[in-house]
């Protein structure tokens, strides 16, 4: 009798004891196998819990000037930035909002998570280590970055700066910007605010780029030996293309002129025709084509399907420089672009397009590329603005200088360039960037923006022979490029060269 | 004291301190290091001063574990003083959680422990466990009885939703910790009486006996009763522990694993139709199915367990160094959540397996007992603390519907620490009655 319950009791204990192992499996599950993906749960309420208690890394200039800093105040630990104008080159942190930029690509890294061994990892689990965050030291120079500033004055734009050698960005100075430090009690009006102090306009916005886009139109009539640098070309008048007409405007002053000097004086003619002369090889060199009296009928007039080569040749060159591509860069850049997917190419948009108007789209980072790319031999720089991480005097090096990501030109070519350039500051309407004792490079441009207003802008680097520097500005509707632009890089480029080597 | 009360009901009387002081009794010092190593962690990582007031926790509970071992080793020298460690050693647990939990609520946790081992002693006042056979009904009556009166008197004082409780002045009682002692000595008894009845009679339809109902009416009417009442209470874990330790009960007085499967058949048809009718016992359901769409509603309390549980991991957060303060109730049905965030898997898995060690001792207490009602009285003990236990730990990693009910010894309260612990005495006095001398 008894014996039967006893062999009863057995049974039902050994379920009991199967369902306790049942609760350990579930256990398991939860505690290990979903332990990562919920960790990561936004809904998490730990994860603002962390990031409310643990200190960030710090974010530091090259020189290791501190640009951003975790602050322990009475309202806990808050996020504190040296300068508001740096907002958008490191981004911000901010417990409503999210983190933006370099915050929000390094925010791991920041707040300590970077990659532990496993047995690192147990360790510091087994003995509750904190996380131990990683400074983030940048390549920006903090004494650049405010010449820039100071060289936009009040008007909106921004200015870049890179190493053309190794893509270091070494400024990237958007105006108007916020204080990222009182951002999250003043977002909503800053949404709001008309001149849009949230837009990140040294990588984010897109403008015409005028003149300083003849840059590339004129590297890709070199590249492709369509040109003769010695026979000069006569331009006084204007030609008509379809209902448009390029003139001969702005070289006025010299009616026969150099290729060369067509650039440093920016012959809307002789670039617009050149980009419609890119497609026909048979006819170089083009000089006697750009002429006031042209050998014969334009190989366009006829037909206007002809000119899909040329522009797949112009096409062609602005990819080189990174036009239609993601620029490979620490966040993400606008991508530059040389006309809507959607418009087809008439001869009328080719040849707007070739000196810089038409449905051109670029970002002040993308024409400083292109700058740096005359600069570098022709190889078009990877930028990079994140320089290393640092914990307890080790560092972890984020990006090897001196990449390129693709080649525009011939070294021999860029070398041209350069001195087409240099010729554009010498004698030329980028003579306000000359610096005593340097040779500078530059280009400047005038867009039109439609509102009777133009954008002001120059490329450029210095020192000629060995750059060191190279420089986009744009000043929007500030009028023309040599007036606005110009002198503000030079101003930003003679501090660059003095405390930049 | 009458002596006649301590004499086990079969084999020979055993005099007073017979046996050499056992090595049994030093297994307490595991309990009262454990409560003093975690008060003095917890000062520490909170930059307390650690001081002796710190250990008056621990001292309390030593001096009551070492009274209660005299007090075992005077009365009920043949007991199984294991239930009593591992019980101890989980109360140990409960009062270092709930010291991290609720500072203020640490030192009357430990109130509460040191009144149940004095409750625990009350057993010793027990004629004999043949005693408790013997008013088996009255048990039972007594056990209805509290359920109506908590049913028309009972109050609300938490706001939790069910009215459960005698409030006397200063202190709540939960009267469902009574009734559950109560219903168990009174189906041991009954099953115990009708165990052949259940075992042999009943119709076969093919393989299937079925119950024979007539013997089985008054158990059903009696529990049925309980179990009304607890779903008028709207109070659904201890309908469901009732549930199962009875199904667990049957089994074992009948050997009939067709109750079980029919019993567990009919819990989840009637678990399925209050899902339809009742609105608390769908909701219920809906956080059980899916909490992660409900998460800002009704399944924010499981879903923030389980947020609790993940980010223990392994080793856990380290004590008072998680965020379980974001778990509603989280000091008492939740408790588990806070251990397996702040001790890690291995902090829960050790809790699982106390309560291994524990029900396999009150199973072999069951094994060793020599009268059937012993036997089915012990083994229904154990199943109220092993599925309750269960129950809310399925409950919170959601394999079951979450119902509220307690952890044994390691909730924060006062009610069930008292009931457990003399749950405990009267395994031990179950355990010394029938031990093999």
């Amino acid at each position: 009798m008894l014996d039967d319950v006893r062999k009863n009791v057995r049974r039902a204990a050994l379920a009991l004891v199967a369902c306790f192992g049942l609760i350990a499996i579930a256990l398991g599950y939860w505690q290990v196998w979903r332990a990562a993906d919920l960790g990561q749960d936004p809904a998490n309420p730990r994860i603002a819990d962390e990031r409310l208690l643990l200190p960030r890394g710090r974010i530091l200039d090259r020189t290791g000037q501190v640009l951003a800093e975790s602050q322990t105040t009475q309202a806990g630990l808050q996020r504190h930035y040296a300068d508001p104008s740096l907002v958008h080159t490191i981004g911000f942190h901010s417990d409503r909002f999210g983190d933006t930029d370099l915050e929000a690509v390094y925010a791991a890294e920041l707040s300590g998570e970077r990659s532990l061994s496993p047995l690192d990892r147990l360790e510091r689990q087994l003995f509750h280590h904190q996380p131990q965050p990683d400074d983030l030291v940048l390549t920006i120079d903090k004494r650049i970055h405010d010449a820039a500033i100071e060289a936009l004055g009040k008007s909106s734009g921004a200015i870049v700066v890179v190493d053309p050698r190794s893509g270091a960005v070494l400024a990237m100075a958007s105006r108007p910007f916020f204080d990222p430090n009182a951002a999250d009690s003043q977002m909503p009006a800053l949404q709001g605010d008309p001149s849009q102090p949230l837009f990140n306009r040294a990588i984010q916005a897109l403008y015409v780029p005028g003149s300083t886009f003849k840059t590339v139109t004129a590297t890709a009539a070199l590249d492709r030996n369509l040109v003769d640098l010695n026979q000069p070309i006569m331009c006084t008048t204007a030609v008509k293309v379809g209902s448009y007409s390029v003139d001969c405007k702005n070289s006025q002053h010299i009616p026969r002129l150099t290729y060369q000097q067509a650039y440093a004086w920016s012959s809307n003619r002789v670039f617009g025709l050149t980009g419609l002369l890119l497609g026909f090889p048979n006819l170089a060199p083009i000089n006697r084509w750009l002429d006031d009296k042209p050998p014969g009928p334009y190989p366009w007039t006829e037909n206007d399907g002809s000119i899909q080569a040329s522009a797949d040749v112009l096409d062609e060159y602005a990819r080189r420089f990174g036009f239609g591509r993601a620029v490979p860069f620490d966040v993400p850049v606008a991508v530059s672009h040389i006309k809507n997917p959607d418009t087809p190419w008439t001869p009328q948009l080719l040849v707007q397009t070739a000196f810089g108007q038409g449905e051109l789209q670029v970002t002040p980072l993308q024409m400083a590329l292109v700058a740096a790319t005359v600069a570098n031999g022709g190889r078009v720089p990877t930028p990079y603005v994140a320089a290393d991480l640092r914990r307890d005097g080790s560092a972890q090096q984020l990006h090897e200088p001196g990449q390129f990501f693709s080649i525009a030109s011939s070294s021999e070519v860029a070398s041209t360039m350069v001195s087409f350039m240099v010729e554009g500051v010498d004698n030329g309407y980028a003579a306000k960037a000359a610096i005593s004792g340097i040779k500078v490079g530059g280009k400047t441009g005038t867009a039109e923006v439609g509102d009777g207003t133009s954008h002001s802008w120059f490329i450029g680097f210095a020192p000629a022979d060995a750059p060191r520097v190279a420089i986009a500005v744009i000043m929007e509707h500030q009028g023309s490029g040599s007036d606005f632009a110009t002198p503000a890089a030079q101003q930003v480029m003679r501090l660059a060269l003095s405390v930049y080597k | 004291m009458r002596r006649a009360s301590t004499l086990p009901l079969v084999g020979t009387p055993h005099p007073r301190f017979a046996r050499p002081l056992p090595e049994g009794e030093a297994i307490l010092i595991f309990p009262v290091a454990l409560l003093a190593v975690g008060l003095v962690l917890l000062a520490l990582v909170r930059r307390q001063v650690v001081e002796w007031q710190t250990l008056t926790g621990a001292g309390l509970f030593a001096v009551a574990l070492v009274a209660a071992a005299l007090w075992v080793r005077w009365r009920l020298p043949l007991a199984d003083l294991s239930v009593l460690a591992i019980a101890a050693t989980l109360a140990a647990v409960g009062q270092i959680m709930t010291s991290r939990l609720e500072a203020s609520l640490g030192p009357r946790q430990g109130t509460w422990v040191l009144i149940g081992l004095g409750a625990m002693t009350l057993v010793g006042w027990l004629p004999s466990i043949e005693w408790l056979r013997r008013y088996r009904y009255t048990w039972g009556t007594l056990a209805i009885l509290l359920q109506v009166l908590t049913l028309v008197f009972g109050r609300d004082p938490n706001g939790s939703g069910a009215a459960l409780w005698f409030v006397l002045g200063p202190v709540s009682v939960q009267p469902m910790e009574i009734v559950k002692l109560l219903l168990v000595m009174f189906l041991a008894g009954y099953l115990e009486e009708y165990r052949e009845l259940l075992t042999m009679a009943g119709r076969r339809i093919g393989r299937v006996h079925l119950p024979p109902l007539p013997y089985l009416a008054p158990i059903l009417v009696m529990v049925g009763a309980a179990l009304l009442l607890f779903w008028l209470q709207k109070d659904l874990g201890p309908a469901l522990l009732f549930s199962t330790v009875l199904l667990a009960m049957l089994y074992v007085a009948s050997g009939r694993a067709s109750y079980v499967v029919l019993g567990l058949g009919l819990l989840i048809l009637g678990g399925a139709l209050a899902d339809r009718v009742f609105s608390h016992v769908h909701t219920r359901v809906i956080s059980w199915l899916d909490p992660w769409s409900n998460r800002e509603t009704i399944g924010y309390q499981l879903v923030q367990a389980l947020y609790a549980f993940a980010s223990g991991g392994v080793f856990g957060a380290g004590l008072d160094m998680g965020s379980p303060r974001y778990i509603p109730a989280v000091h008492t049905d939740f408790v588990i959540a806070a251990i397996g965030e702040e001790l890690g898997l291995a902090g829960t898995l050790a809790v699982i397996g106390l309560f291994v060690l524990l029900v396999q001792r009150g199973f072999v207490i069951a094994l060793n007992a020599r009268s059937g009602f012993s036997a089915l009285l012990a083994s229904g003990l154990t199943f109220v603390l092993g599925l309750q236990a269960i129950i809310i730990l399925a409950g919170t990693l959601e394999l079951i519907p979450l119902t509220g009910i307690t952890l044994p010894f390691v909730s924060y309260g006062g009610s069930w620490v008292i009931a457990n612990f003399v749950l405990i005495g009267l395994l031990l006095r179950i355990s010394h009655e029938h031990a093999n001398a």
